[in-house]
C-alpha cells in the first residue's frame, strides 16, 4: 500500500493503542491480505470475549 | 539521473521454466507472440521481481496452489534477475521456492549494487536510490490484461474497483472493508450480555433469594413458637434421642421387639436419616396398632357371638333335659312301621277305588252288548228259523230251478228249430214243403210259423225266465240270512268271552260278581275305606313328625352347645363348661373391650408425629442454612466473574471503536488520496485520451465519487455540452484506451528515478487507427519512460517497429513446458 498511507493513519489516531493495533493489521494485510486482517480481528474478539 | 532495466533472466516462473534471459531496450521492448506463449510471464516476472507479488493472483484458487512458481520446474524454485543502469549499476535477484498458495512472503531478495542488501535493505535501497516503493510503485508501472478487462464489466462496483487499481487505492480499500466486523462485535457483545444476565438471574440473584427464603423460613419458624435455640444441631441431636427413646417404650408396651437405631452423628445428613427413619418407625407402630385394634375386635365380636349362642342353647336344651330320646325313637320306629303298612294298603284300596268305575262300566258295557244280540238272534230265528229249515228250502228251490233248467232248454231248442226252418224257406222260397212235399206258399207259411208257432215258445220261455229268477232271488235269500245267523253266533260267542273277562276282571278288585251283585254299593263301600285310610295316615304322619321334631331339636341343640363350647373354650383357653364357661368367657370378653380402648389412645403418637413434624422444620432450616452458607461462599468469585465479563466488554467495545477510528482515517485518507490524484490526473489523462483519439464526441474523462462509503467511483466522459457514463456510450476499444489513459498519465505521476512502464496487451479490442495513434503515443512516452510492451497484435507490433525502429523486438513462436522460445 501507498507509503504515506500508514503515516496519514498514524497520525490521525489519537492513542498509542489504536496506532499499535493499525500497525499489527497493515502487517496482517501484508502476511495474507484483506482475510488475514479478519482473522486477526477475529482473533483480537475472541481474545478479549474469551469464547 | 534515472535508472532502467538492461536485462532481465528468469527461471521457473509462471510460464517460464528454463533459464532465459532477454535485454532491454532504453525506449522500447516489445514481446511479440499468440496467446498463450509465455509473454505475459515475461512481464509477471519483472514486475514480481519488483515488487514481489502480482496483484490479481489472490484468493479463491490462487489461495490452494502457488501460481507463481513454473509447475513444471524441477527444482522447485522462482528466480528472477534484474539488472538495471544509472547512476550505477544494480542487480536485483528475488526468488522463492513453491509453497501452498501464491501469496507467501517467503522469497529471497538480494540487491546488489555498491555492497550486497537483503530483503528490507534492498527495499529500503530500492525507495531510497531509485525512488521506488515496493508497495505501491507496481500499481503505475504494470498494466495488466486482467485490469483492462475489468473496465469492460457492467457492474459499478467492479468499474470503481478499475479505478482503485489505476489510483493504487484498491487495496486500502480492501483493508477498511475488512475492519467492518460490526457484526461480531455486536454478537460477541450481545453474548457477554447474555452471560451476565445469565449470572446476574441464575447465580447472584438466586443466592440472594436463597438468604431471602432463609429470613423468611425463620421467621416463621420463630412464629410458630421455635426459639434460637431450637434452631440448632445440638437442640436437634438432642430430640432425636428423646423420640427414639419413647419410640422404644412404645413398642415395649405393643409387645414388639426392640427398635433398631444407627449410630447418631452431628451432622445434617445424619440427622435427617434418622428422623425419616423414625417417621418410619412411628408409622410402623401406628399401624401395629391399628392391626392390634382390628384383631382384638374380631375377637370380642366371636367371644361375643359365641357367648350369646352358647346361653341361648342351654337355655333352650333345659326343656329337654328330661327327654328319653332312646324311647323316642323307638316310638318314632313303630309309628314309622305302622305307617308305612297303612300307606300300603292306603294305595291299594285308592288303586281298587281308581281302577273300579271303568272295570264297572266295561263288564255292564259288554253285558249290555250281549244280551242286544241275543236278542237279534232270537228275532232271526222267529223269522227265518234255523239252519236245517233254511239248509230245506234251498234244496226245494234248487231241485225247482233245475226243473225250470230243463223246460228252458227245451223250449230254447224248438224257438231255435223254428227259427231254421224259417230262414230256409225265405232263403229259398220253395214251392213245396221239403219235409212233407205239400204245395206251399212260403211267404205265408212263414208269416203263420212266426205268429203261431214261435210266439207261443216265446212266452213260454219268458214264463219259465221269470219264474228262474224268483226262484234264484228266493235261493240268494236264503243263502244270506244263513250267513246272518252264522255271523250272529258267532258275534254272541265272542261277546259272551268278553263279559266273562270283564266280570273276572271285576272280581279281581270286588270279588264274585253275580247278577245280583250291587256294583254300586261296592264302590261306595271302597270308597269310604280309602278316606279312612287317609284319616289312619295323616295322624300317623302328624305323630311320626311331632317325634321326628323333638329327635332333631335334641340334636340340633345338643350340636349347637357342643361347636359353640368347643370354640368358646378355645378363646379363653379353658376347659370349663356350662355357666362357668360362660362366666369365664363373660370375664375375657371384658378384658378384651379394655385393651380395645387402651390401644384406641392415639396420643402417644400423635405427640411423636408432631415432634417429628418440627424436628423436620428445624432440619429442613438448618439445611437450608447450609446450602445457602455454601453459595454465599461463591458470591465474592460470581462477582468477580460478572466483573470481568463486563471488562471483556469494555474491551470489546474499545477494540470495536478504534477499529471504527482506524477505518474512519482509512477512508477519510482513501478519499482524499483519490481525490487529489484524480485532481492531479485529470489534465494528463485527458491529454492521453485525446492523444490516442478516445472518442470523437467525449472528449474529456472525469472521475467522480459517485458514494462515500464505502467509495465508489463513476467513470464518466464529457463533451463541451454534455456528459455520459463511460460503459453506456462507449465501445470496448474506446474503454480500453479510457483506462491506458488513466493508467499511463498515473505512471508518469508517480515515474520517480524508474520511469519504466509495462503494457499487457494494450491494443486488445483496438482498431487500425487506433493502434496507429496508441502507437504515435508510445512513441513520444518513450522520449521519457522505458516501455515493454507485451502483444499478440502483429499490426500493433508492424506499426511499433515502424514508428521506432530502434526498439527491441522479441518473437515468442511457441510454448512448451520447457517455457517460450524466445528469439
Amino acid at each position: 500500500m501507498k507509503q504515506d498511507f500508514r503515516k496519514f493513519v498514524e497520525e490521525k489516531l489519537p492513542r498509542d493503542e489504536e496506532k499499535e493495533l493499525f500497525r499489527d493489521l497493515l502487517e496482517a494485510y501484508d502476511r495474507g491480505e484483506a482475510d488475514e486482517v479478519k482473522t486477526a480481528i477475529q482473533e483480537l474478539i475472541r481474545g478479549i470475549s474469551g469464547a | 539521473m534515472a535508472y532502467k532495466i538492461s536485462a532481465v533472466e528468469m527461471e521457473g516462473i509462471r510460464g517460464i521454466n528454463k533459464p532465459v534471459g532477454i535485454e532491454l531496450n532504453d525506449r522500447l521492448t516489445v514481446i511479440h507472440g499468440p496467446n498463450g506463449s509465455g509473454k505475459s510471464s515475461v512481464l509477471q516476472a519483472i514486475e514480481w521481481c519488483l515488487t514481489g507479488k502480482i496483484p490479481y493472483m489472490r484468493g479463491g484458487d490462487f489461495g490452494k496452489e502457488d501460481a507463481i512458481v513454473n509447475a513444471f520446474t524441477r527444482n522447485k524454485r522462482a528466480s528472477v534477475k534484474l539488472s538495471f543502469k544509472g547512476p550505477q549499476e544494480i542487480m536485483l535477484t528475488r526468488g522463492k521456492k513453491q509453497t501452498r498458495g501464491t501469496v507467501s512472503k517467503r522469497y529471497d531478495l538480494l540487491l546488489e549494487a555498491d555492497r550486497s542488501y537483503e530483503k528490507s535493505d534492498a527495499e529500503l535501497f530500492l525507495l531510497q536510490n531509485l525512488d521506488f516503493n515496493c508497495d505501491e510503485s507496481g500499481q503505475s508501472k504494470f498494466l495488466h490484461q486482467e485490469t483492462i478487462r475489468d473496465t469492460l464489466s457492467y457492474g459499478p462496483t467492479q468499474r470503481s474497483a478499475v479505478i482503485e487499481k489505476l489510483l493504487g487505492t484498491y487495496e486500502i480499500k480492501e483493508f477498511s472493508k475488512a475492519l467492518d466486523q460490526k457484526s461480531r462485535f455486536t454478537r460477541e457483545i450481545n453474548n457477554i450480555d447474555a452471560r451476565v444476565e445469565a449470572l446476574q438471574k441464575d447465580r447472584i440473584q438466586l443466592i440472594f433469594n436463597l438468604r431471602n427464603s432463609l429470613n423468611e423460613l425463620k421467621e416463621g419458624l420463630l412464629r410458630k413458637g421455635f426459639n434460637e435455640l431450637h434452631l440448632d444441631l445440638a437442640f436437634t441431636l438432642k430430640e432425636i434421642g428423646d423420640i427414639r427413646t419413647d419410640l422404644d417404650q412404645i413398642a415395649q408396651r405393643y409387645e414388639r421387639p426392640a427398635l433398631m437405631h444407627p449410630e447418631l452423628s452431628p451432622s445434617i445428613e445424619s440427622l435427617a436419616s434418622a428422623n425419616n427413619r423414625a417417621e418410619a418407625d412411628i408409622t410402623s407402630l401406628d399401624r401395629i396398632r391399628m392391626n392390634t385394634i382390628g384383631d382384638l375386635r374380631e375377637r370380642s365380636t366371636t367371644i361375643n357371638m359365641l357367648l350369646g349362642s352358647y346361653s341361648n342353647a342351654l337355655e333352650l336344651f333345659k326343656e329337654y333335659e328330661t327327654l328319653d330320646l332312646e324311647d323316642l325313637k323307638r316310638k318314632r320306629s313303630e309309628i314309622e312301621g305302622t305307617r308305612m303298612e297303612v300307606d300300603s294298603d292306603f294305595k291299594k284300596a285308592q288303586n281298587i277305588l281308581t281302577l273300579l268305575p271303568s272295570r264297572i262300566s266295561a263288564y255292564e258295557s259288554e253285558k249290555n252288548v250281549l244280551d242286544s244280540e241275543k236278542e237279534r238272534l232270537e228275532e232271526t230265528l222267529l223269522l227265518y228259523g234255523d239252519d236245517p229249515k233254511l239248509l230245506g228250502e234251498i234244496s226245494s228251490i234248487e231241485n225247482d230251478l233245475s226243473d225250470i233248467k230243463q223246460e228252458l232248454e227245451k223250449y230254447s231248442g224248438q224257438q231255435r228249430i223254428v227259427n231254421e226252418a224259417v230262414a230256409l224257406i225265405e232263403a229259398t222260397h220253395p214251392d213245396n214243403c221239403p219235409v212233407c212235399n205239400q204245395s206251399i206258399d212260403p211267404k205265408k207259411l212263414v208269416e203263420e210259423i212266426k205268429v203261431n208257432v214261435s210266439t207261443d215258445i216265446s212266452n213260454k220261455i219268458s214264463e219259465l225266465t221269470e219264474a228262474r229268477n224268483t226262484k234264484n232271488q228266493k235261493n240268494v235269500e236264503l243263502n244270506k240270512h244263513r250267513v246272518d245267523l252264522r255271523n250272529l253266533k258267532g258275534t254272541i260267542k265272542s261277546l259272551t268271552d268278553r263279559v266273562q273277562k270283564a266280570k273276572e276282571n271285576l272280581e279281581g278288585l270286588v270279588g264274585d260278581v253275580s247278577e245280583d251283585t250291587d256294583l254300586e254299593s261296592i264302590s261306595k263301600e271302597k270308597e269310604t275305606k280309602v278316606g279312612e285310610l287317609r284319616v289312619q295316615l295323616n295322624d300317623l304322619e302328624s305323630q311320626f313328625r311331632e317325634y321326628n321334631e323333638q329327635i332333631q331339636q335334641f340334636n340340633h341343640l345338643d350340636k349347637a352347645i357342643s361347636e359353640n363350647r368347643n370354640k368358646l373354650q378355645e378363646e379363653i383357653g379353658q376347659s370349663l363348661d356350662g355357666q362357668e364357661l360362660v362366666d369365664a368367657a363373660d370375664l375375657r370378653f371384658t378384658e378384651i373391650k379394655g385393651k380395645i380402648v387402651e390401644y384406641e389412645n392415639t396420643k402417644e403418637i400423635d405427640i411423636l408425629t408432631k415432634r417429628r413434624g418440627q424436628l423436620t422444620e428445624i432440619l429442613n432450616f438448618l439445611s437450608d442454612k447450609d446450602r445457602t452458607e455454601k453459595a454465599e461462599k461463591e458470591l465474592p468469585a460470581l462477582e468477580e466473574q460478572k466483573e470481568e465479563l463486563g471488562r471483556r466488554k469494555t474491551g470489546l467495545l474499545i477494540l470495536s471503536g478504534a477499529l471504527t477510528s482506524i477505518k474512519k482515517f482509512v477512508t477519510q485518507y482513501q478519499r482524499e488520496t483519490s481525490i487529489k490524484q484524480i485532481r492531479d490526473l485529470e489534465d494528463m489523462m485527458n491529454e492521453t485520451f485525446q492523444s490516442i483519439q478516445g472518442h470523437p464526441y467525449f472528449s474529456r474523462l472525469k472521475i467522480e465519487i459517485e458514494k462515500e462509503d464505502p467509495l465508489q467511483f463513476s467513470f464518466r466522459a464529457i463533451s463541451d455540452r454534455d456528459s455520459t457514463y463511460i460503459p453506456t456510450r462507449f465501445s470496448t476499444a474506446q474503454l480500453n484506451i479510457a483506462a491506458l489513459s488513466i493508467f499511463i498519465s498515473n505512471s508518469r505521476l508517480l515515474a520517480g528515478k524508474l520511469p519504466v512502464i509495462s503494457l499487457d496487451d494494450p491494443t486488445q479490442n483496438m482498431d487500425d487507427e487506433h493502434k496507429k495513434t496508441f502507437v504515435d503515443y508510445v512513441s513520444r512516452l518513450t522520449e521519457h519512460f522505458q516501455v515493454i510492451i507485451a502483444t499478440e497484435d502483429d499490426e500493433t507490433r508492424d506499426f511499433l517497429k515502424k514508428e521506432l525502429p530502434s526498439g527491441t523486438y522479441y518473437e515468442i513462436q511457441s510454448w512448451d513446458t520447457e517455457g517460450p522460445q524466445i528469439s
